[in-house]
């Protein structure tokens, strides 16, 4: 078995080696990342029959566990890592073509640091660094959207504002956390939270979760999202959209689901997620923007995953979570297409697109494929998670809720044919500015939709796994602190 | 009087400075005196975090020849720990926002976030 400690190590190291590395030639950087990226998938298979026997944890240090920074991958964190990995090779790969930007090493750099920021935050069992790994990946994330010479520092100072009010929420409750428990790991906390007084049990997790959904994308706090993803290069934009808000998710459901178990939080969830759903799906369907409209339909997704799992089924809670999987699959697939086509039509409005699909169809085929895969429609892989969503909520007796996902989805239709049937019907208004290339990307992912969508059983089966293991609290702090 | 004073300046003046901050943050239009607030923030939080940890009378919780064992009166370290964490951090993001701001002021000529396309809220 190889130390799973070296997934963080590893990107942080080229980030710090990169400059050396353009030194010798400026071809290297995004070779190294791309090394790097695949080295921590290769890792992640070799423990992978392991960690879903039984749970690895990692103490740093060779301390104790209530001493310790631990390191917990569960199932869920498992399953997190490997769609993280997978997503971060295919967009460096991307990056091996497609970066021709002014200062590449340093957008590598910058890459490579917010890759370990994204891997600890799933990871960790420590909070306080659960909010070192949320501000390594934040402050890489200001530093990526500025590439962007249009308008990239507008966003970023937007994104810079927000992030820092945030994080003092965040740091709030990890002090009142403290101040009442008196340790930072993860599962003495969640021992001893029986024992806190509720209604500070209460306040706690509100701060937490203003502190935390701003990263995962829950709309009173993600106003940022617009803007930075559809400013940010779309490397960029898939990387946040994708695996950042998969990373905040995680975290969040860590800590409302093994640090404070209280059902009396989890309807706040639901209404804050049902509300953010439907006005991030209705702003979604005005954008004429399409990295615009994309930002808005992945607040929508963020804000069903969180809904849906704040049902607190088991059912419910596996069709969340194989929808927050899937969407990171299509999002990544979704702005990488709409870069590359904004890239061959020079301009970011949809009625620009018309007839794309004749010049460049591989593309076009790929953004439809993520579109229809957002919508759930037979043989692709959102269907499966949008009809356990449906059945989960049914079965749960919310019947608002499902009325609700129903409606979010007909919008959703609504924005996404809309697209499609300006690419590939419209009519061709546009002198190419230049062409594009890019065809590894697109099939493996195009490959991985239809994988999931046909034998679904390559990502449920942990699932359930996953989620029998977030509903039973007892074995996880037993699990970390050996039965103390 | 006192007494109560003393025993709430720490966590009432600190969760002052935070909402003093975020007053700030909220209703200024230069973008400087904003990360002014978010500075003020970041102070709050950190002077929270350290009362927080204070112990009446406690002493330094270092090792030396003379206090070696547990019956001496400790702060708690822990705390003190995570606010130089998070000075560090805090003090970062000021240097970077304040870059972008520089740039912002060559592309603009001005400081309010009114007047400054492209950052409408």
């Amino acid at each position: 078995m190889v130390n799973l400690i070296l997934i963080i190590a590893l990107p942080l190291l080229a980030a710090f080696l990169i400059p050396l590395f353009n030194y010798i030639n400026k071809k290297l950087p995004s070779i190294v990342v791309f090394l790097t990226t695949a080295i921590n998938l290769l890792i992640i298979i070799l423990n992978y029959n392991q960690i879903i026997l039984e749970p690895v944890i990692i103490e740093l240090g060779n301390w104790q566990a209530p001493f310790a920074i631990n390191i917990y991958v569960g199932t869920l964190e498992l399953i997190s890592i490997t769609v993280i990995s997978i997503i971060s090779l295919i967009i460096a790969f991307y990056n091996l073509n497609h970066s021709n930007f002014s200062s590449e090493s340093k957008f590598h750099t910058l890459y490579s640091i917010i890759i370990a920021g994204i891997y600890g935050i799933v990871m960790t069992g420590d909070i306080f660094n659960l909010f070192v790994f949320i501000e390594i990946t934040t402050v890489a994330a200001y530093g990526l959207t500025t590439f962007n010479k249009d308008k990239g520092y507008e966003a970023a100072i937007k994104y810079i504002i927000i992030g820092s009010i945030s994080s003092v929420f965040l740091l709030m409750a990890i002090g009142f956390t403290y101040s009442a428990v008196g340790s930072l790991n993860m599962a003495v906390i969640a021992a001893a939270s029986n024992l806190i007084n509720p209604g500070l049990v209460r306040i706690i997790s509100l701060l937490f979760f203003v502190g935390i959904a701003f990263e995962a994308g829950i709309l009173p706090l993600s106003i940022w999202v617009p803007d930075v993803h559809s400013i940010a290069p779309s490397a960029v934009s898939s990387t946040l959209s994708g695996l950042v808000f998969l990373a905040g998710i995680t975290a969040l459901i860590k800590i409302f689901f093994n640090l404070f178990a209280d059902p009396s939080l989890y309807v706040f969830l639901m209404i804050i997620g049902a509300i953010s759903l439907i006005i991030g799906e209705l702003i979604a369907y005005q954008q004429d923007d399409i990295k615009r409209m994309l930002a808005y339909s992945s607040i929508a997704q963020m804000s069903l995953v969180l809904t849906i799992i704040s049902v607190g089924t088991k059912y419910a809670i596996s069709g969340g979570l194989f929808q927050l999987f899937n969407h990171a699959i299509l999002k990544t697939l979704l702005f990488l297409t709409a870069g590359l086509m904004i890239k061959y039509a020079g301009s970011r409005n949809i009625s620009d697109f018309g007839g794309i699909a004749k010049k460049i169809p591989l593309i076009a085929v790929g953004f439809s494929v993520g579109s229809l895969g957002i919508l759930g429609v037979p043989f692709f892989n959102g269907f499966v998670s949008k009809i356990m969503i449906v059945n989960g909520s049914l079965n749960a007796g919310e019947y608002i809720l499902t009325f609700l996902v129903l409606f979010a989805t007909v919008i959703e239709m609504a924005y996404y044919l809309k697209v499609i049937q300006t690419i590939f019907f419209g009519k061709i208004s546009i002198n190419p500015h230049k062409i594009v290339k890019s065809y590894v990307p697109i099939i493996v992912l195009i490959t991985v939709v239809f994988l999931l969508g046909i034998y679904p059983e390559l990502i449920t089966k942990p699932l359930n796994q996953a989620t029998g293991e977030l509903l039973s609290r007892s074995d996880y702090i037993s699990n970390v602190l050996g039965g103390m | 009087m006192i007494d109560f004073l003393e025993k709430w300046s720490f966590f009432g003046g600190s969760v002052l400075l935070i909402l003093i901050g975020l007053y700030g943050v909220i209703t200024r239009k230069n973008l400087i005196k904003i990360f002014i607030g978010l500075s003020l923030m970041d102070t709050g939080i950190n002077v929270l975090l350290v009362s927080l940890g204070y112990v009446e009378g406690g002493i330094a919780p270092i090792i030396t020849s003379t206090i070696n064992n547990n019956s001496y009166n400790f702060v708690d370290p822990i705390p003190q720990a995570l606010v130089l964490t998070s000075i560090v951090i805090g003090v970062a993001v000021l240097a970077l926002g304040l870059g972008v701001i520089i740039k912002i002021y060559e592309k603009y000529n001005t400081l309010d976030i009114s007047e400054i396309r492209g950052l409408r809220w």
